[in-house]
């Protein structure tokens, strides 16, 4: 309701700068003059032109409704671009766009904002077809990113029915590995893109996964994921709803830990079981970070300054931005620090809500046993068959179609993968009634299985 | 140390990896045991098994009696999602292992391994669900070298057909022997196996 | 849904290359029918939550088959994984007697003879 008038405000106040400016233009002469004679003139056009070239500039910016947030902008003392607060959970990915940026002000108040920022291609459109343009383009991407996610995961689908066709050759598992690890991380790269726009991962995991679990899962995201290495694995998991933001979340932290530390170095990642819930620590062997930058990215990562797609600029840094986004949007918590190890640490607490217990002897805690095994639809892939004179039903046999190749290979690893893999929920069952199958069988007489 | 089924059958031997079978044993000999849902390889594996059959088994719930695959077998509950596996000591020297493999799709990659150095196959049909094992001769077929014999696994309530209309319906070689045994029947399930080893023995 | 169809493909969020750490050759030889046995318990707190998901399948004789099918993953992984745990004295290998060409006359004779007179 206070809305337009803030928004008059908002568009008046560069007005009002500029004026203030230009009466500090006219009036400087008689303040140089009385400085020093001679040399007024010059010192009134070096001091002068650039007021004015200013003047103009912010101007034109007063013109653009949506002013562009850049990090230079982001880091401003004033705060304000973290006006929406760390609590901002609030701050729901539809509103995120309709945000309007309430510190237009303090940019034209600052100089060296101006330096870095990007011209404005909108800055002489009217004030509805940019945000329009804004929103379509946020659109766009976010569909193209969508796009390039489900590309990613299909190429992972095809790496493993490769694999799995070529059961007995370890260099086509290795092939598809390469692949799969590929295709794993351009999927991550994507679904920082949708969620920097504000949407939700493309991707979902119904069941709960173990906490030491989504770090490994984490880790397959990332390019050096053999340095990365897990300590501790309390009978925690997160619920399937929280277990891909975390996954993600996580991804981009081991991202960022392995990419500032040598090559050479581990990852080391600690995870406990805390009363609020189950902790993260990551601690990486860098050279770690001056004060400034560590509080800059302190909070970026803990949510506290949110940071969108427009805001990244020309060479993109998501991994933090992405952090913070999870943690605005599900209360994750996360915060950096110096690490003892010499380079950084970041904590990160999944709250209780977003937790399960494990049972301590069942690796895996899982879903109720779907009720149809898959040996139900076998009939789908026979037409109904014709019909011997005897009633039975005609096969035709298939002698005579065995690939020569067949079974004659020679023994080397001889391994053989299921194609289709069972759903984790299916194995899951099967682990369950098999250990309670041995439970109860153990004891039984033999006589049970023993005919006369 | 360990916990594990043999124990509960006294069967003691060295630790490690020979601690299920007598050190004697020096051969194992492994038959395979196919077909399709519910035709009773589980029932034979157990029949004839020294130990109790390891197996997988997932209990068919409510929700799924009324599809019609069911309905042949109605006293039923439990199917086969897996493997059984079943073991005879036959000499000091030799024991028999059976591999109790399920006909479904989703198995098929595991036949190639399993067939591999395998004596030979059973394969258990129902004669009133006759069709359902046409899958089952087509991967033997296709996939496998083994040589197989079929076994007929009566049903009380299942029409008699002879041998020759089953060859026929099945569309088997003259060769390939076909035998009628009572899975649930000890000597019948062994008498089905003799068969099997002497026609591997023929084709050999 | 559990189908039975050949387009049954299931994601899981950790991959193989992470399981097995990019490896993919096993150092045993390892076939579906090999059958292992589990030489401590799978709640040992010396297993991580893999070797343990693996104990919990070898708690008897049981074969790789068997163990890759409950745990939805492929053989050749499995295999990988395996064979550490050999190593590592976790889980013991039967010796593996069957060969790709299948048991010898004279065996086959045996048999026959013993199934005989079962």
């Amino acid at each position: 309701m206070t809305r337009p008038i803030l928004d008059r405000l908002h568009r008046a106040a560069p007005w009002f700068c500029s004026t203030a400016i230009l009466l500090f233009v006219a009036l400087s002469p008689v303040i140089f003059v009385t400085a020093s004679g001679e040399e007024w003139l010059w010192r009134w056009i070096l001091a002068g032109v650039p007021v004015v070239a200013l003047t103009l500039w912010l101007t034109a910016m007063a013109y653009d409704s949506e002013p562009k947030r850049t990090p230079a902008e982001a880091s401003l003392p004033s705060g304000e671009a973290s006006g929406t607060s760390g609590e901002a959970s609030l701050t729901s990915a539809e509103s995120a766009s309709d945000d309007v940026s309430t510190d237009a002000s303090a940019v034209s108040t600052d100089a060296s904002a101006v330096s870095t920022d990007v011209p404005d291609v909108s800055a002489d459109r009217p004030d509805v077809s940019a945000r329009g343009g804004e929103a379509g383009m946020r659109v766009a991407v976010l569909s193209l990113s969508r796009k390039v996610q489900a590309s990613a995961h299909r190429i992972q689908e095809e790496s493993t029915r490769m694999v799995a066709k070529f059961p007995a050759e370890p260099d086509v598992l290795e092939a598809g590995m390469r692949v799969d690890h590929a295709a794993a991380q351009q999927a991550r790269l994507a679904q920082s893109i949708a969620t920097l726009c504000g949407e939700q991962p493309g991707q979902h995991w119904r069941d709960p996964l173990p906490i030491a679990d989504v770090v490994r899962g984490a880790a397959g995201r990332i390019t050096a994921y053999r340095r990365v290495r897990v300590e501790g694995d309390p009978p925690v998991a997160v619920q399937g709803a929280y277990v891909e933001p975390l996954i993600h979340l996580v991804a981009e932290l081991l991202a960022n830990a392995t990419q500032s530390s040598p090559p050479a170095t581990e990852v080391l990642v600690t995870i406990r079981s805390v009363r609020r819930g189950a902790a993260l620590e990551i601690d990486d062997a860098g050279v770690g970070m001056d004060e400034t930058n560590l509080a800059w990215m302190r909070e970026i990562a803990s949510g506290t300054r949110q940071v969108r797609l427009h805001d990244l600029g020309e060479i993109p840094q998501t991994g933090l931005a992405v952090v913070g986004t999870y943690v605005r949007r599900h209360g994750f918590r996360v915060d950096l620090t110096e690490s003892v190890h010499g380079g950084l640490r970041v904590a990160v607490l999944v709250p209780e809500a977003m937790t399960t217990p494990m049972s301590a002897d069942l690796p895996e805690q899982v879903a109720p046993p779907e009720p149809a095994p898959a040996a139900l639809p076998l009939q789908d892939h026979h037409q109904p068959s014709p019909f011997t004179s005897d009633g039975l039903p005609q096969r035709r046999s298939k002698r005579g179609e065995r690939p020569a190749t067949g079974q004659q290979r020679a023994a080397g690893s001889q391994v053989v993968a299921p194609r289709a893999e069972p759903t984790a929920e299916q194995a899951g069952a099967w682990m369950s009634s098999f250990l309670s199958t041995a439970a109860e069988t153990d004891p039984a007489p033999e006589s049970h299985w023993r005919r006369p | 140390m360990l916990s594990t089924t043999s124990d509960s059958h006294g069967r003691s031997g060295a630790r490690g990896d020979q601690h299920y079978l007598a050190p004697t044993v020096v051969e194992s000999v492994k038959i395979l045991v196919v077909g399709s849902f519910g035709v009773g390889k589980t029932t034979l594996i157990g029949s004839v098994s020294e130990i109790d059959p390891l197996r997988t088994e997932e209990t068919i719930t409510q929700a799924s009696e009324g599809i019609d695959e069911l309905e042949a077998t109605p006293e039923k509950t439990t199917t086969t999602v897996a493997m059984d596996f079943g073991r005879i000591t036959l000499t000091d020297e030799i024991v028999l292992y059976l591999f109790g493999t399920p006909g479904q799709r989703r198995f098929w990659d595991l036949w190639s391994g399993l067939a591999e150095g395998a004596a030979g196959a059973l394969v258990l049909v129902d004669t009133r669900r006759l069709a359902d094992s046409f899958e089952v001769l087509d991967q033997l077929e296709t996939r496998t070298s083994l040589p197989f014999v079929v076994a007929i696994n009566q049903f009380p309530d299942a029409p008699n057909y002879e041998p020759d209309q089953i060859r026929k319906a099945l569309d088997l070689d003259d060769e390939t022997p076909i035998v009628v045994c009572n899975a649930k029947n000890r000597n019948a399930c062994a008498r089905a196996l003799a068969a099997l080893v002497r026609h591997a023995l023929k084709t050999r | 849904m559990p189908d039975a169809t050949d387009d049954d493909y299931v994601d899981h969020p950790i991959r193989s290359y992470v399981r097995t750490g990019g490896r993919v050759r096993p150092t045993h030889r390892l076939t579906p029918a090999t059958l292992l046995i589990g030489h401590i318990s799978p709640t040992a707190a010396s297993a991580g939550r893999q070797e343990r998901e693996v104990l919990s399948q070898c708690m008897g004789v049981i074969s790789m088959a068997e163990i890759a099918v409950h745990l939805g993953q492929p053989v050749s992984v499995l295999a990988v994984i395996v064979s550490d745990m050999i190593d590592a004295g976790l889980i013991g290998i039967r010796p593996d007697s069957d060969t790709a060409d299948g048991p010898s006359r004279e065996i086959l004779q045996k048999v026959l003879h013993a199934l005989n007179h079962l």
